[in-house]
This record gives C-alpha cells, structure tokens and sequence, in this order.
C-alpha cells in the first residue's frame, strides 16, 4: 500500500473516530420544563411569615465545599446563578459551587462521571438513577437519610419508597413531582355546551365530548383532542378505563411486564382507533412532541381541546393567556382526572423522581446531605422555587412581590413543586392548578427502569399501527409485548 | 533498502522546518482524535463503569453486538439511508454544477448558487424541522394534495409513515448537502480551459455534447475525491436521525450511530457503545477501500 492509499485511510480512520469520540452534537438536556411556572398567577403574595419557615440549619453536622453537576437547578444565567451558588451556601453554611451545563446535560453527565470528576451531588433522572446505582457508581446513603430528622420527617415516605433500590436509597429529591392530568378547554367547551363537570367518565362519554367539540368547530384543522402517541406520553388517565397502569409493573411471581401491551388494555387502544377513524385524534398526535402538544393548545392557536399534561401546565397556559391580555372569557384551561377505572376511581401518572445523586466518589458526603436537607425545608424550597430573595422577590413577614426579573423566572429555580411536604408557597398558583393539584390523590410514579426510552419507543410504535389499522389490536399488543421481552424491558 | 532510508533521512533533513510546521496538526490529532480512538477500542474490551474499576471481558460487547438484531437492523439502515443519501446527494450535486456552469446571467448563477448552498449551513435542527414541519398533516404537501383532491382529503402525517421514512430521511439529506457538492464540483468546473468549449462549438458541437465531452471527464478527478471523502460518512448520520426519528419509524431509520448514542450516552453502557463503534470504525475503513479500488481512486495522482 502506498503513502497515499495510508493518507487516505487515515483520513478515514480519524473521521470514523469521531464516532468513539463522542456521538453527535445534538444530544438532550433534561428540563424541568414540564412544571415550569406553575405559581406565576401573581406577582405579590402573603403565604408564609419568616418565623414560620422550616430550615436545614438544625440538621446534620457539615462543613467544608460542596460541589454539585445541576440541569435545571439554579440561576437561569451565570450572574443569577453565582447569587444562587451564595444564597445556598449561606444558609447551610458550606462552600457551595454549581456546574450547569448549558445544553446535552446527559453527555456532560457520562464525561463528567467517566473522567472521575469529584462532585458531591449530581443530578439525575429516573433512568440515569437506576443505571448509576446498578454500575456502582452511586453512593449508599440510606443511612444518612435515616438519621436525617429533616429527611425522614419533611418528606413524603412514599417519596423514599418509589426511590428505593434493593432497599437502598442513593439520592435525595431536586423536586416534588406532579401528575399529569386531562386538560381541557373550557372556553371551547362552553361554545360547544358542554359543562366540563359533568362529562362522564368513560370511553362514551369522553367520545361524546369530543365529537361535540369537533363538531362545534369550523376549523378543518382542530382536532379535538391530541396525545404524544409515538412514545405513549400520557395516556394514563385512559388507560384507567382498562385499570392498566403506565410503564412496567411486576406480576404476582415478581415478573415485568407491560399492562398497556396485555390484551386486556386493547378496548383503550381501539377507543384512539376510533377517535383516530372519525377524525377526533390529532393525525399529528403520531409525530407530534410534547411542545407541539401544547402549542396546539395555547390561547393563540387553539387547535385542539384536549390533551394530557402536567398539573402545572393547566396554570401556565392561563397566566400565559392572561399575561397577553386574553381574558378568561376567551381562554380558559381546566382540568379533569380521566375516565374511570373499573372499581370507580381514577390512575394519574406522576412524574419519574428528578434526583441529586451521591456520587460514589464524592468527597463531601456530609455537605451533600446537608444540601439534600436544606432542599427539603420551606425555606429551600422558596430559593428552588421562586428564587433569591432580594432579586426574584423582594419582602418580609409574608408580603412579598416579585421583581421583574422574578417575574420572568415563573417561580422555578429548578423545583415549582419542592419536596418539602408541608411547602407554602411564596405567591399563589396560576388559575387551574389548584384544581388539577386536587387530583394527585389518583397519581402514583411509574416503576424506575434504565431502558424507559426502549418502552416508550416499542409501545408508541405498535400503538399507532394499531390506531392506525396497519395491524389487528391483538396481533399489534402480541407483537408489542414480543419486543419488549426482547429488548429486556419486560420478562413477559 | 538501505539506499532508500538514506534518500528519506536526506529529504527529511532537507525539509525540516516543513516537518516542523506540522508537529502542532500532528499533536492535535494524536490528542484529540487518536487517544480517543484507542481509549475507545481498549473499552470495548471491557465492562465499564464509570467510577470505580472496570472489568476486561473479552469480546463480550462485540458478541453482543454482532447477535442483537437491533444492531442489524442498524447497519442495514446506515447502509441504506447513507449510501442512498451520498448517491442521491451526488446527482443532485452534480446536476446543480452543470445548470449553474449554463447560466450565463451572473446575478441569477449567483442566486441559484446561494439558494442551493443555503441548506448545507444550517444545523440539523433547523433543517429537520422544517421538513417535520413541511410534511406535517397541516404542512405545506398536505395543503398541495388537499387542493388536488379537494375537501374529502384526509391529511397524512407523512413523518409517521414507514414505508415513506428512508425515502425522506434520503430525499432531506440530499436536500442540505448538495449545494455544498455544487460548490465543490462548480470549483473544478470553472478551471475547465475555455478555449476547449469554443473549440467544440466551432466543430459544431451542442450543449449538451460539450457536457458530455468536456465538463464531466474533467471533473471526473473531482467527482472521484469527493465520492471517497463522502462514503467516509455514510455509517456516521447522527443528527438527522436524532431530530427526525420517531418511534413510528425507528425500525426504519435508527442507524447505528443513534444506537451507540442510546447505549452509550442514555443507558451508560460505555462498553457495548465502544464495541459498536469500532464496528462503525473498521466497516468505514472497508467501505472506503472497497470504493477506493472500485473508482480507480490512485488514478487521481498517476
């Protein structure tokens, strides 16, 4: 072979190489986008008096710097962010710094972790949680929370619960996570003379509404409702109707499987079938996103009534609305828990734990508790809420305004929702949101499982050939559950 | 032998600062492009994890991946969507050089110029955007197809289709790079003597024939570099499939890369990732070779 023919392969060798490098520049962050402005109805509020607060300064014994990889927690820019970094290491009395990768947080997460980078905590996702304390690379710290009087008391047990791991818990809570409910239109609904309160329940009765919206509507382009079918995002509230829960779930013999793949979920599938065959399913529900979804839904376009999503975005489409000066008239979003499942109640989907991790190599284990334990306090949740006290809002004794920057920020500095249980927040929630919170009662979190993607994937896949009648429901459900056996997400 | 060191000694000696001024390129690539490469292949030996040891376990990962039949699918959808990308994207390419060396309106070359190489500057993102949103039930083609098949038209959601998936993802890829082929073809084609075109036209040949006589064989050097350069990058599209990709198609479009990017970046399995990698890595090597000596590629500089 000539110098030539080396030259050129080479060249080939080095562009190959960017494939062991690292693969593409386009990867995801993690947003907490799903539960962003859930307070932002009002710019004052009177809900908390200083004296009331709950703090970490009683809890565990720490000092030293703590180091923290965040995605959505802190400033939303780098002046914000250094007042974050100091506002937190104020008030638990460490030194604390916070890397917040601009974009392709997963990426940064695998190099940083994979060249051995000394953080404290770093932030996770359920399936990054379920991967990392599978590899080891995830610290232990199921003693520390037991002997944590701010964890043990100030959270939720059932929170520990779904995060528990072969009994062991390896991180503690960026945020509370909501439920995703239907949200509906009630302004179109009205122009249909429909009542919201008294749709019923049930695969007829939610076929009904539609079909009244759709023929309501002049607009050859509305479809009355719309799903993010290609990775089955939400369709939770129904798939009650059938009692199928989200996800994967174990059987009586500890067996995975997926209850929307069994045969017993096929009348919900064949429900979208019809909805899909009478023009009632967005056909765009097939490709659309989650961003797509809610465009459709907002006040400007109005091209769909219906959809599944999460608690706070009811209230984010209205303060949306109403800070364009569109009045409640015109555009209101309400919400609703689904159909009912067969022993009469409702199944909500809440959303999979965003955590901060124990690094198994992080030096400072005591700190990172520590900040663990400020977060879960009324007054770590104001700073992971509505912000920095004195730039986001300005106040005392429970009158308190939002500054104009805090305005912007929508009272989420990475938690709308704080783990705290007994949280108050600083400033009311966007209209609708109280409502859609009152049915977390329904909601419960999905199993954790590291190939989460490969589920969404498969059960989105068959899911639409079913809807779309390229397959018969019970070939398309054999051929579902088939795929996620084979693919290790199911046992069965 | 001996003689030929010496000749090599004496010419690296000669043109030493030459040499020099290559040492910082020659740093850069082993720094950023060969540790990686080997750190990548030793970690396709082993299990990795990512803090703590990790454990060498033979070809474990390339078994894996040679037995999984999504890395099969894989490979025959990098196959296809990229072989079919660089064919169509060449055409393309070269059919826009031709038209633009016909123009004879130096304003109008210059805006059909910029308006095919425009695509080729924006990322993946945007392009794949606006196709998603082009081929949208409520986009541009369905708004065509309604106003021929009238108000009964059921709009499709073509980015949902299967048996339409590899046909778009070729069709928009060849879309965003062709303009930059034109360029590279158009940059051959200007340097074409002149005198050989009135040479012809004065021996009474047509347009077409001195395309066919002239322009073409004098690019033909051209066409070949850029064809090795381009299969180069056929197993590596990642972030058309990223962007593009939904589960409806995935049987049909997700490549190999999208799946190292999944097990690798998603699932933290860094070994199985690196084994398919290096997969990607010596297949590329083969395809290219396999090109190298089908086009007569040495021919170039003979």
């Amino acid at each position: 072979m000539n110098s030539k023919k080396w030259l050129t392969m080479g060249m080939a060798g080095v562009l190959a190489a960017g494939a062991l490098a690292g693969c593409g520049t386009s990867g995801t962050g993690t947003s907490s986008s799903g539960e962003t402005g859930s307070q932002a109805a009002g710019t004052t509020g009177t809900a908390t008096t200083d004296a009331a607060k709950t703090t970490a300064k009683s809890g565990t014994k720490a000092g030293g710097s703590v180091k923290i990889l965040a995605s959505v927690t802190g400033g939303k820019d780098e002046e914000e962010m250094k007042l974050f970094e100091q506002a937190l290491s104020e008030a638990t009395g460490l030194d604390v710094t916070i890397d917040k990768p601009a974009s392709d947080y997963d990426k940064v997460l695998m190099q940083k972790l994979g060249a051995g980078s000394d953080y404290d905590l770093v932030y996770v996702n359920a399936p990054q949680y379920a991967s990392l304390a599978d590899q080891g690379a995830l610290l232990d710290i199921t003693s520390y929370v037991k002997n944590s009087d701010i964890l043990t008391n100030n959270i939720d047990p059932q929170e520990w619960a779904d995060i528990t791991i072969d009994g062991k818990v390896y991180a503690g809570f960026n945020k509370k996570e909501v439920h995703r409910v239907v949200a509906i239109n009630n302004t179109l609904m009205k122009k249909a003379g429909l009542d919201y309160k008294t749709v019923e329940p049930t695969f007829d009765g939610y076929y009904n509404m539609l079909k009244t919206l759709k023929n309501a509507s002049s607009d050859p382009e509305f479809y009355p409702i719309n799903a993010v079918m290609s990775d089955a995002w939400d369709l939770q509230p129904y798939f009650a109707a059938v009692g199928a829960k989200e996800g994967v779930v174990l059987d009586e013999n500890g067996k995975k499987y997926a209850p929307y793949a069994e045969d017993s979920a096929a009348p919900v599938w064949e429900w979208f079938k019809k909805l899909y065959d009478d023009g009632l399913l967005d056909p765009a529900s097939f490709v659309d996103k989650t961003k797509d979804m809610r465009a459709k839904m907002e006040a400007s376009s109005q091209k769909t009534a219906v959809t599944a999503d999460w608690a706070a975005w009811v209230g984010l489409h209205n303060s949306t609305a109403a800070a364009a000066g569109v009045s409640t008239d015109d555009y209101e979003i309400v919400s609703l828990p689904g159909l009912q499942t067969p022993d009469g109640k409702y199944m909500l989907g809440k959303g999979s734990a965003s955590l901060f991790a124990v690094p198994a190599n992080a030096k400072n284990v005591e700190g990172a508790i520590k900040v663990l334990e400020y977060f879960a306090t009324q007054e770590g949740g104001e700073l992971l809420s509505t912000g920095i006290k004195d730039h986001d809002y300005t106040g005392t004794d429970g009158n308190y305004t939002l500054t104009d920057i805090g305005a912007t920020h929508g009272n989420d500095h990475g938690a709308p929702f704080p783990i705290y249980k007994d949280y108050k927040p600083l400033f009311p929630y966007a209209a609708g949101v109280e409502e859609a919170m009152s049915y977390a009662k329904y909601a419960s979190i999905d199993m954790i499982i590291p190939n989460e993607s490969d589920y969404k994937e498969i059960v989105g896949k068959w899911g639409i050939r079913i809807i779309k009648g390229e397959v018969f429901t019970s070939e398309g459900l054999q051929s579902m559950r088939d795929e996620l056996v084979e693919r290790g997400v199911t046992e069965r | 032998m001996n003689k030929d060191k010496k000749n090599l000694w004496r010419k690296m000696k000669r043109f030493r600062s030459i040499y020099l001024l290559m040492l910082p390129v020659l740093i850069y690539f082993v720094v950023f492009s060969y540790y990686p490469l080997i750190l990548g292949i030793v970690k396709s030996f082993q299990e990795v994890k990512l803090l703590g040891n990790s454990e060498f376990v033979g070809l474990e990962n390339y078994k894996t991946v040679f037995t999984n039949s999504q890395y099969h699918q894989a490979f025959i959808n990098s196959l296809i969507v990229g072989g079919g990308t660089f064919v169509f994207q060449f055409v393309w390419g070269l059919v826009v050089a031709l038209v633009l060396n016909e123009i004879r309106v130096k304003i109008l070359r210059s805006a059909f110029q910029t308006v095919t190489f425009i695509p080729y500057l924006l990322s993946w993102s945007v392009v794949g955007g606006l196709w998603i949103t082009i081929l949208s039930p409520t986009g541009m083609v369905n708004g065509f197809l309604r106003l021929f098949e009238g108000a009964s038209y059921t709009p499709v959601a073509f980015m949902a289709e299967a048996h339409y998936a590899r046909g778009i993802m070729i069709f928009t890829g060849a879309w965003k790079g062709a303009g930059y082929f034109a360029a590279l073809f158009m940059a051959s084609i200007v340097s074409i003597d002149g005198s050989l075109y009135e040479a012809a036209r004065i021996d009474g040949a047509s347009r077409i024939q001195q395309i066919r006589y002239i322009t073409v064989p004098v690019i033909v050097p051209t066409m070949k570099v850029v064809a090795v350069l381009s299969v180069m990058g056929i197993l590596r599209n990642f972030d058309q499939i990223f962007v593009m990709m939904n589960a409806t198609i995935s049987d049909k479009v997700k490549n190999l890369l999208y799946l190292i990017y999944e097990q690798g970046i998603l699932k933290f399995n860094v070994g199985e990732a690196t084994a398919a990698a290096t997969v990607v890595l010596v297949a590329t090597l083969l395809i290219t070779q396999a090109v190298r000596k089908l086009l007569h590629y040495d021919a170039i500089y003979e």
